[in-house]
């Protein structure tokens, strides 16, 4: 109880005064040592206590002239302080869901009331899916186009396999103004998106690519909570795409080096950057993934970002059993910041029913989910999807991805993908 | 190794913060009695010796390794002083438990190891997460093929500035004052943690890389680490953040830990350790579509301690040896150093070629300072 009063007294001192921060070196040694020694003689127990001289000897070391390790003393010694106090307040962690912030509608636009017609260029698994979603968010109809045949008129194009023909429609669809989406599998590398976004520019057409995590909800508010500082400054950035059974890989041959690194393994490059920012250096170690046994990659990142680190790792696990809407592959991200962690817990397929966002943030703790109606189905993805192409469409306005951040992503895939990355990192 | 009839009698050399979690295996455990304490600071001896009721105190350790009552020696100095005390308390015979790092250079750490061959008395060094009962129920699980062949492990650490017991600032300042040798708080120091469930889950690594950044000058956080094991094709990460407006619950130190393994049939999640930020089972195994909570484990970070200072005694008794060896010890106090000139020099840096030279190198010192 005295050692507690005293702390309070030390507490009170540095809560009440910022010009703690103004005084010199040598006060606030002997202050900080002031303290420590009182606690010793009140508390017998109370452990050995810092001397004016070890505090000197560091002070001195700081190459930043004392200010760093003042503050950072200062600040812990105030952390310490409050944390004395956490039991005297009444605090209630609360969970507590956000609505779901529904984008914004379509603004004023000539072609409302007219059913779209958006072609599609390519293969694409969820064919099915993406017919639905037009359908519903349109009205606009999805059209198989044939590659090799002529491009009718139409309001926007997908791609979602780049071959020269559907590369030619993709000029011609521009030049004509259309809005032009393509499929982030389309592009397999660095040098054919920056291809992609030229043209975009040249012809200033509205161009995307299309990649589901920008429209996956749980996965667009994550990014929010970022953007709206709500962990604080970030530092570590994780992703970990985990792929299950019955899964893509057992069905198919084991991808190219190249196609290892992207679809549906290391696809994720493009949610690291988006939630991490342009990408400096990255390092791999990767690991064949195999059909019957599996296998497991891990890319390191430093971010441009000072003091900003991160991790995309990539796992096949062949008897996994995920719950799914689509696909077995699992998404998990946990983004760390100065104030608190956000976690993003499922994705195309998950392994908990807990809601897809959870925060820590200070001295709360909440999540985000279907008790605040927030929609974290798969499925959604796509009408999202659906709803931005119809939005460009109609008002010739591009998503808010930059083309910097998507070229950083695919860079950073690449240079993962080089040989020397297992060795030294690689900077971008 | 003879069997002792009796309960083995142990001298604390150093009573610091840290014998706070070791004090308690001897409490009422009748295979050890804590029987002298030593520490060159006469008002610290005075305090435990009152604390614990401890009569026998020495300032020199000197007495105690020539005092015939004493069995087994605990060196709970700071790091650099590891060596100069357990090779001469090995070279006098007794059993020798020292805390981890194992030393702060390699050749120290290999003098012990050579002294612990050479000596009739036993040797470890404590790393008590070995001992944490969650982590072991989980290598249990593992070992088992519970998540079929392990494919990948995470370990995190989170450090905060609130939320747990007063940190003094002199144990605040002796960590800074180790960052300032060279050696970080977060990857060396509490990292060897890590590296060492690393290495108790998987076996010795082969070769690391990864980067290590700094806040406030002096921590090593955040950093974000990678290895590849000798014996598997397993792949293992440490990631570090620094969140210091995070309240981060403990009775012991502001650390948020866990560990997650992924394998081929299923997946091992680990929420605490030291500290406790989120409230979850403390184990999860997710396999075949089910989560199987483990709701029933003890998980005191005292506890790891207790089970790690008593194994000690028991193992001596058994003619077993027990964790972690000096062998072990000393791969991971590699695996650091591995991992800070990786990060330092952005390479691939493979352990077991660490030498001192490379340290000194690297980090652009001689020997770290060992005045005591």
């Amino acid at each position: 109880m005295t050692n507690h009063f005293f702390e309070f007294i030390g507490w009170v001192m540095l809560k009440s005064a910022r010009i703690f921060f103004r005084l010199p070196d040598r006060l606030l040694i002997l202050l900080f040592c002031t303290v420590e020694t009182v606690l010793g003689w009140i508390d017998p127990a109370h452990p050995g206590r810092a001397s004016t001289r070890e505090l000197r000897e560091v002070f001195q070391t700081d190459p930043v002239g004392g200010r760093t390790i003042r503050n950072f003393f200062l600040k812990s010694r105030h952390a310490q302080g409050r944390a004395l106090f956490a039991g005297m307040v009444r605090h209630h962690v609360r969970v507590q869901g956000h609505p779901y912030a529904a984008p914004q509608p379509p603004g004023p636009s000539r072609l409302v009331g007219r059913q779209l017609k958006i072609g599609l260029i390519g293969a694409s698994h969820d064919l099915h899916a993406l017919k639905c979603a037009y359908a519903e968010f349109g009205p606009a109809e999805l059209i198989v186009l044939d590659p090799m045949g002529p491009l009718p008129d139409l309001d926007g194009l997908e791609v979602a396999r780049m071959t020269p023909e559907a590369l030619e429609r993709m000029d011609q669809a521009a030049a004509r103004g259309m809005a032009v989406s393509i499929h982030h599998t389309a592009v397999d590398s660095l040098e054919s998106l920056q291809r992609v976004l030229s043209v975009a520019k040249r012809t200033n057409a509205p161009f995307r690519l299309f990649y589901p995590y920008f429209h996956y909800p749980p996965a667009v508010k994550v990014r929010d909570l970022i953007q709206q500082g709500e962990i604080g400054e970030i530092c570590h950035v994780r992703i970990r795409a985990t792929m299950g059974a019955p899964g893509w890989l057992a069905d198919h041959k084991p991808p190219p080096a190249m196609d290892y690194l992207s679809h549906p393994a290391f696809d994720h490059f493009l949610l690291l950057a988006d939630l991490g920012g342009p990408i400096d250096t990255v390092a791999a170690y990767l690991n064949p993934m195999l059909p019957e046994t599996g296998g497991q990659g891990m890319v390191v990142c430093k971010f441009a970002f000072p003091g900003r680190y991160g991790i995309l790792e990539c796992t096949f696990a062949p008897q996994l059993h995920l719950v799914t809407e689509h696909e077995p592959f699992l998404l998990e991200a946990e983004i760390a910041g100065s104030d608190g962690i956000i976690w993003l817990q499922r994705g195309m397929a998950r392994r908990t029913c807990d809601a897809p966002i959870r925060v820590r943030v200070g001295q709360r703790a909440y999540s985000i989910g279907v008790e605040s109606g927030f929609p974290a189905q798969w499925g959604v993805t796509y009408r999202s999807m659906a709803e931005e192409m119809v939005h460009m469409v109609r008002t010739g306005r591009e998503p808010a991805v930059s083309d910097s951040l998507l070229c950083s992503a695919f860079e950073a895939r690449e240079a993962a993908g080089r040989p020397e990355a297992g060795q030294r990192v690689v900077a971008l | 190794m003879t069997v002792q009839p009796r309960p083995l009698n142990v001298a604390m050399i150093g009573v610091g913060d840290i014998t706070d979690l070791h004090y308690p295996a001897y409490v009422d455990f009748d295979q050890a009695v804590l029987h002298t304490i030593c520490d060159a600071s006469e008002s610290a001896l005075a305090r435990r010796s009152a604390q614990w009721g401890v009569k026998h105190k020495a300032t020199d350790y000197r007495q105690v390794l020539v005092d015939p009552d004493i069995d087994l020696v605990e060196v709970n100095l700071p790091h650099h002083l590891h060596k100069e005390v357990v090779v001469a308390a090995l070279g006098a015979g007794k059993h020798v438990a020292c805390q981890k790092p194992i030393a702060t250079t390699i050749a120290d750490a290999k003098a012990m190891v050579t002294a612990a061959e050479k000596s009739r008395g036993s040797f470890r060094v404590l790393e008590n997460f070995v001992f944490y009962p969650p982590y072991e129920k989980a290598r249990e699980l593992i070992l088992a093929g519970e998540i079929g062949d392990p494919l990948t492990i995470r370990f995190k650490l989170g450090t905060g500035l609130f939320g747990s017991r007063w940190i003094p600032l002199k144990s605040e300042l002796w960590h800074l004052r180790e960052s300032e040798k060279g050696m970080g708080q977060a990857v060396f120091d509490d990292g060897y943690h890590k590296l060492s469930m690393a290495m108790h889950y998987f076996g010795p690594v082969a070769s690391v890389m990864g980067f290590i950044g700094r806040s406030f000058n002096y921590i090593d956080e955040p950093a974000q680490l990678m290895w590849r094991y000798k014996d598997n094709q397993v792949l293992g990460s440490f990631d570090n953040a620094f969140s210091p407006n995070l309240y981060t619950f403990s009775k012991y130190f502001p650390a948020d830990e866990r560990i997650e393994v992924v394998g081929t049939r299923g997946m091992i999640f680990l929420s605490q350790c030291t500290g406790q930020i989120m409230d979850a089972p403390p184990l999860i195994l997710y396999r075949d579509g089910k989560s199987v909570l483990f709701e029933d484990l003890e998980t005191d970070w005292q506890a790891s301690f207790t089970a790690g200072i008593r194994d000690f005694p028991a193992a001596i008794c058994e003619g077993r040896q027990t964790l972690i060896s000096g062998k072990r010890a000393l791969e991971i106090l590699q695996m650091a150093f591995a991992l800070i000139i990786a990060a330092q020099k952005g390479v691939e840096v493979r352990p077991d070629e660490v030498s001192d030279d490379m340290i000194a190198e690297t980090l652009g010192k001689t020997k770290p300072d060992t005045t005591p």
